[in-house]
């Protein structure tokens, strides 16, 4: 049986109280309707809830980095493909980031995609 | 360290000068945002319960309410306690000056955002993460103020009952709340395990298994810290539940029962009469009729 594709994400916003969380919630529904596997990172007013470590990253096909900021340890994404997007896009216009995340599995590893 | 010290100290004060406008403003408004529709994907819309304060300049700010939207300009000393769920949507304004602060009550944590907004841009941002431990008085006054939404004429108790919650959030701020024992922290855990997950099947046994220890220790730390059974616990926070859900929906008692974790209607029905002395219709109707 083929290995479910897993996904990680961090979002982010600049004041951190609610776009950063529905923009998980909005990554969520995509991973379900997709059938991905995800674990989103919240880097937001309550802090850094769900964080992605090195053992989990090992694991995922690509990242998403859904910020307005500059998002805390970005350093640990390195070697993996990466999607960066403003969090705007990902409430406005889930499907674009669909598409993207279709189109960069295809990619190496390592291959970055910046949609900001 | 030294960043978050004075994140503290910078949230702190602003804080405590908002609270001394706020009483002594007569102009000092509060706002509710409560359930309803707003045609915009980016309105802030959270499940956690969420305030803004104002503390400089002018911040128009659309929200939710019963009559659809409202668009208000928010001056200084002014404040919009959302209820979780609702909406709101700050619309800095590119000449004007703006100075905010935002709340959300996370589950085990409450985060603080302050925010400066001038010629167009946001030129200082600070966070702040304080604990949630301890007694739940912060919970408590944001679960009278979410029934304003459907009182609002009683205006000074909500302001009151406002000015009480930040109060008691400028109190933790100087005294954090300390570091609970871990018999404390396990209760309170399990306690924000059962409020989540009251509507599913649960007991003593299941928790147990959840948490790693044994049922008969769980009977004993509720008896000790509660005075209160494993059992009963859980049917207070089951109608709890019921009761929110009789309040701010129209759902069939049939499914109230079901969604509040029981499974038996007409044991809901008599367990909520012998609780309340009337029936969940009659509590209902009581509600809704005081608010004609």
């Amino acid at each position: 049986m083929k290995k479910k594709t897993s996904l990680g994400a961090v979002t982010a916003c600049v004041s951190g109280v609610a776009h950063t969380y529905m923009a998980a919630e909005a990554l969520e529904q995509l991973a379900r309707r997709k059938n991905y596997h995800i674990q989103v990172e919240t880097q937001g007013a309550l802090g850094i809830e769900n964080l992605i470590t090195s053992k989990h990253i090992k694991e995922m096909d690509c990242i998403v980095i859904a910020a307005d900021i500059v998002v805390e340890k970005e350093e640990r994404f390195s070697q993996k493909r990466c999607i960066y997007i403003d969090v705007k896009s990902v409430l406005l216009n889930i499907s674009l980031l669909e598409t993207m995340i279709e189109r960069i599995l295809l990619a190496a590893n390592g291959t970055i995609m910046d949609l900001r | 360290m030294e960043a978050i010290y004075l994140n503290k100290e910078l949230i702190y004060t602003k804080l405590c000068k908002f609270i001394i406008n706020f009483k002594q403003n007569t102009k000092s408004k509060l706002y509710f945002a409560s359930h309803g529709e707003i045609d915009n994907l980016l309105s802030y819309k959270t499940n956690a319960p969420r305030f803004e304060l104002v503390l400089g300049g002018v911040l128009p700010m659309v929200f939710s309410d019963k009559e659809g939207g409202k668009n208000k300009k928010m001056r200084a000393d002014s404040a919009l306690f959302i209820d979780k769920n609702a909406f709101n949507l700050p619309l800095y304004e590119k000449t004007a000056y703006a100075e905010n602060m935002s709340f959300i009550f996370g589950h085990n944590i409450l985060g603080i955002s302050y925010i400066h907004w001038q010629g167009g841009q946001f030129i200082d941002v600070k966070q702040l993460q304080i604990p949630r431990k301890g007694p739940r008085i912060a919970s408590h006054i944001i679960n009278a103020l979410s029934e304003f939404e459907l009182n609002i004429s009683d205006f000074n108790t909500a302001r009151c009952l406002f000015i009480a919650l930040i109060t008691h959030i400028e109190y933790h701020l100087k005294h954090p709340p300390q570091t609970l024992s871990r018999k404390d922290n396990l209760y309170s855990e399990i306690i924000t395990y059962i409020q989540n997950n009251s509507h599913k099947q649960l007991n003593r046994m299941i928790v147990a298994e959840e948490f790693g220890i044994s049922p008969d220790y769980i009977s004993h730390l509720f008896h000790e810290k509660m005075r209160m059974g494993f059992k009963e616990t859980l049917t207070y926070y089951r109608l709890e539940k019921a009761k929110s859900l009789l309040k701010l929906s129209n759902l069939k008692i049939i499914d109230i029962a079901r969604l509040s974790g029981f499974c038996d209607g007409n044991y809901f029905c008599r367990l909520f009469k012998k609780e309340t002395q009337r029936t969940p219709t009659e509590y209902r109707n009581q509600y809704l009729s005081s608010f004609d």
